[in-house]
């Protein structure tokens, strides 16, 4: 049976499971961002 | 001055002339004790007689610092002073410019941290040491690349409130840092300069040309140019009045230079001999001098110079919020942020090779100059050069924290890091939400969890009462399997086993159940429900006649709920049971103690009665509990035993009996005994007929058993009604299959029948057939005298040839 406390613990796990996905996609962008921004740095300063 | 080979105090010997700074000649020398190369330099004369404070003088000798020369010692003689300390082999970024050109920035920003850190070191001393003149002449390169700061003015040190820099580097300087007297008469000379300099130079790249002005839209001083305030006083261009208002800090020096000079009025005398600021006031309020006109005198001031400035609001190339800025920095003295803003022009220079001017206004900012440079190099040399001091870095630990940090004033750093924020943000907003929306599921989950357990219980409970005993086992234990903590579902099962007369299964259970506990019991309504579920299983064993583990068993509800009178009860009416009549009386006192009922009261006594065989005080005890009770069960069970108590009693009650009955076999739970007790009661009492009707009611009803049937046909064959207990015994086999005494009926049945015929139309086939049946299921472990009565009639009838 759907009840409300059902719906709020799959829409936390939804919740739970879309940020650790966000967080994998945004430690890889910032690692690339953050190596593109070194460069940047070591070239200038 | 000293020659090439004099020795000074016996130590220094000199080697050379390095050259003549701001503040004096500055020798090479020859260590003689410590035999390494010094540089000596004779100080101001201000120094001459704060050698004596020995503090100052250890704070100077004791700083250590990787990029400043260490000072070693004062030496004075007759006439100056000398400061004597390391010798720094290289040469000046001065003239590494004049070579190199401009500077990359990655090249400068690593001289600038040096720098900085040496600024730091100074600005950290107590008190602060004020270097004042940093200045690419004062910063010498040595052969390893790194950079030394010299030449810091070694007087502030003495007097920290005497921050009126006696030397000005022209472009280097800060504004506060100039006298405004010299400021404003310098600037004044400057702009009746201009017209015969030929206007504006061209700004370059490339080396600093040699002994021309440095411009960017000015006419400048020259390249070397050093103003002392004595100088800008001897320019001529400097009124008396202005001399003694500069002079508020230094009147005699002031007066002195302007006596000698011979450019001083009476007035001027008067007012600077007072060294008082209303002289000063006094000239203020004369109108100003306004400078474009070059040859305007104010009304009343004939001893004020053509073209002389008194604020740099006169001047309309300034725009009014720099002029009032000015106006209030100027002479204001040199404290640490004045060597920022030296610092910082010095970095300008190195990176533009563009030397700042002193015209402050006229400086472009570096971004504005046509050299690559960074957004965190460009914001720093801007923050150093803020003309109010108020908006430099304060410090050289401020500049060094910036320098060494200069990433963070990237944009394209700080827009990484703004974009790392907000994602951090964002991440931790879905963490924070999700985290919410589970604990906030999970508790509302457990809420309705615990709603519908109880709204089961309910039920269970409405489907124990209705009798729905199946229905409610189902029920039950979907709830165990949904919530195994909790104790009240296995209670109810227990219940719902102990009421459908399960007794077996009930123990089994009970004792599954209480073994390997999955529930818990935390509360005290927990723990009175054990005490409950003890107190099934124990009437269970009381029910199957085992009063010893019933009694056992019930000695642990008491345990666990040890005010409820009920478990009293049971345990007495156990200890009757077990013939023990004085344990049952203890028992008994207990419950009453804990109050128990009147009515319950009644019924434990006519049992302990009956077990006593005291059988007709114990129907006066029942009867009572009847009269007086309101509970079903007590009721239903003081009937059921007074029936019994009754049936021990005799024929000399049996009148009394048969009122009892006749008034209670209606009693629901209690029909069908009580009945069947009443047609055996008149049965016995030659009353066969309402005997026989009893038991037909019974047949009739459905809730006959085999020996209701048994005696209907008894009565109907001893009535003479053969085919009427024909039938009853023909159903019977039907109902009764197994039964071996519905075939011996039928023998002596029709044995009766036989007999009742004439001789000749007798035949007792049908007998020896039914008597052969009987024997075929009766079993050897009973044993039944109708059965030998039997055998003897067949045998009887076979002696007489009825039967061969």
């Amino acid at each position: 049976m759907i009840t409300l406390g059902t719906v709020c613990i799959g829409a936390g796990a939804v919740l739970a499971a879309a940020a650790v996905v966000c967080t994998f996609v945004f430690v890889s962008r910032d690692r690339k961002e953050q190596a593109q921004l070194n460069t940047y740095i070591e070239k200038t300063y | 001055m000293f020659q090439t080979g004099d020795v000074l105090n016996e130590t220094y010997r000199i080697e050379e002339v390095l050259g003549a700074g701001g503040g004096g000649e500055v020798y090479k020398a020859y260590h003689l004790r410590i035999k390494t190369d010094v540089a000596v330099k004779r100080v101001k004369d201000d120094v001459k007689g704060k050698l004596d404070d020995r503090a100052e003088v250890d704070v100077l000798k004791n700083l250590r610092q990787t990029y400043l020369p260490r000072i070693y010692d004062f030496v004075s003689n007759e006439t100056d002073v000398y400061t004597v300390m390391d010798f720094i082999p290289g040469q000046n970024l001065k003239q590494a410019a004049k070579q190199h050109g401009p500077f990359d920035q990655k090249q400068v920003l690593k001289w600038a941290v040096q720098l900085s850190e040496a600024l730091a070191y100074l600005h950290a001393q107590k008190p602060a040491v004020i270097h004042s003149d940093i200045k690419p002449e004062n910063i010498m390169l040595q052969p390893d690349g790194n950079i030394c700061l010299i030449d810091f003015n070694v007087s502030l040190a003495f007097d920290e409130n005497a921050r009126k820099a006696t030397g000005i580097s022209v472009g280097y300087a800060p504004p506060e840092q100039y006298h405004s007297v010299g400021m404003y008469g310098y600037i004044s000379r400057l702009q009746a300069d201009r017209p015969a300099q030929g206007g504006v130079q061209a700004q370059g790249s490339g080396p600093i040309p040699q002994g021309g002005g440095q411009a960017h839209g000015s006419a400048q001083a020259q390249d070397d140019e050093q103003v002392s305030q004595r100088e800008l006083l001897e320019s001529g261009t400097v009124s008396a009045f202005t001399e003694t208002a500069a002079a508020s800090g230094t009147v005699s020096a002031f007066t002195e230079t302007a006596a000698a000079s011979g450019t001083v009025s009476a007035f001027t005398e008067t007012a600077a001999a007072s060294g008082t600021v209303s002289a000063f006031t006094e000239t203020e309020d004369r109108p100003a001098r306004q400078p474009k006109s070059g040859s305007e005198q104010p009304a009343g001031r004939q001893e004020t110079p053509p073209g002389f400035l008194t604020s740099l609001t006169q001047l309309s190339e300034v725009d009014a919020d720099t002029a009032r800025l000015l106006d209030s920095t100027i002479g204001q003295g040199v404290d640490e942020r004045s060597d920022v803003y030296s610092l910082g022009a010095t970095l300008y220079f190195l990176l533009t090779g563009v030397k700042p001017s002193s015209h402050y206004w006229e400086n472009r900012p570096i971004e504005q100059q046509k050299v690559p440079v960074s957004e965190g190099m460009a914001h720093i040399i801007d923050t150093c050069m803020q003309l109010d001091p108020a908006r430099r870095y304060q410090n050289g630990g401020e500049l060094h924290y910036a320098l060494t940090h200069i990433r963070e004033l990237d944009s394209r750093y700080k827009a990484h890091q703004r974009k790392r924020k907000g994602r951090i943000a964002a991440l931790a907003a879905m963490y924070g939400a999700a985290a919410v929306l589970l604990v906030s599921g999970f508790a509302l989950r457990r809420r309705e969890i615990s709603n519908t357990y109880s709204s089961a219980m309910l039920s269970a409970e409405t489907l124990i009462s209705e009798g729905s005993y199946d229905e409610a086992q189902e029920l039950l234990s979907s709830q165990i399997a949904s919530v195994p903590s909790r104790i009240d579902a296995y209670a109810k099962q227990i219940e719902v086993l102990y009421r459908s007369g399960d007794y077996e299964e009930c123990i089994r259970y009970g004792r599954e159940v209480i073994n390997a506990p999955e529930y818990k019991v935390s509360t005290e309504a927990d723990r009175k429900i054990l005490a409950d579920m003890y107190y099934l299983i124990g009437n269970a064993y009381y029910e199957r006649d085992d009063y010893e583990n019933a009694s056992r068993v019930l000695e642990l509800a008491i345990r666990y709920d040890p005010e409820n009178s009920n478990y009293y009860r049971d345990i007495a009416l156990c200890s009757a049971k077990s013939g023990n009549a004085e344990g049952a009386l203890e028992y008994l006192d207990t419950a009453i103690s804990k109050g128990l009922a009147e009515d319950s009261v009644s019924l434990i006594e006519g049992e302990i009665l009956y077990e006593q065989g005291e059988y007709a005080d114990a129907v006066e005890k029942f009867t009572r509990a009847i009269q007086i009770t309101a509970s079903d069960s007590v009721r239903s069970r003081a009937i059921a035993l007074c029936a019994a108590a009754y049936r021990q009693l005799g024929p000399d009650y049996e009148e009394e009996e048969i009122r009892f009955l006749e008034q209670y076999r209606g009693t629901a739970g209690a029909g069908t005994v009580l009945t069947e007790q009443l047609a055996e009661v008149l049965a016995s009492g030659g009353r066969a007929g309402e005997a026989a009707g009893l038991y037909e009611e019974l047949v009739r009803g459905g809730n006959a058993s085999f020996r209701t049937y048994e005696n209907l046909a008894l009565l109907l064959e001893r009535d003479g009604r053969f085919d009427a207990a024909q039938e009853i015994l023909e159903q019977m086999l039907e109902l009764f299959p197994a039964r071996y005494e519905t075939y011996k009926r039928l023998a002596f049945l029709e044995a009766e029948r036989q007999g009742a015929l004439a001789q000749e139309e007798r035949d007792y086939y049908k007998v020896k057939e039914y008597a052969d049946l009987a024997e075929g299921l009766y079993g050897s472990s009973t044993e039944d005298t109708e059965m030998d009565r039997l055998r003897s009639l067949i045998e009887d009838l076979r002696r007489s040839e009825w039967l061969d």
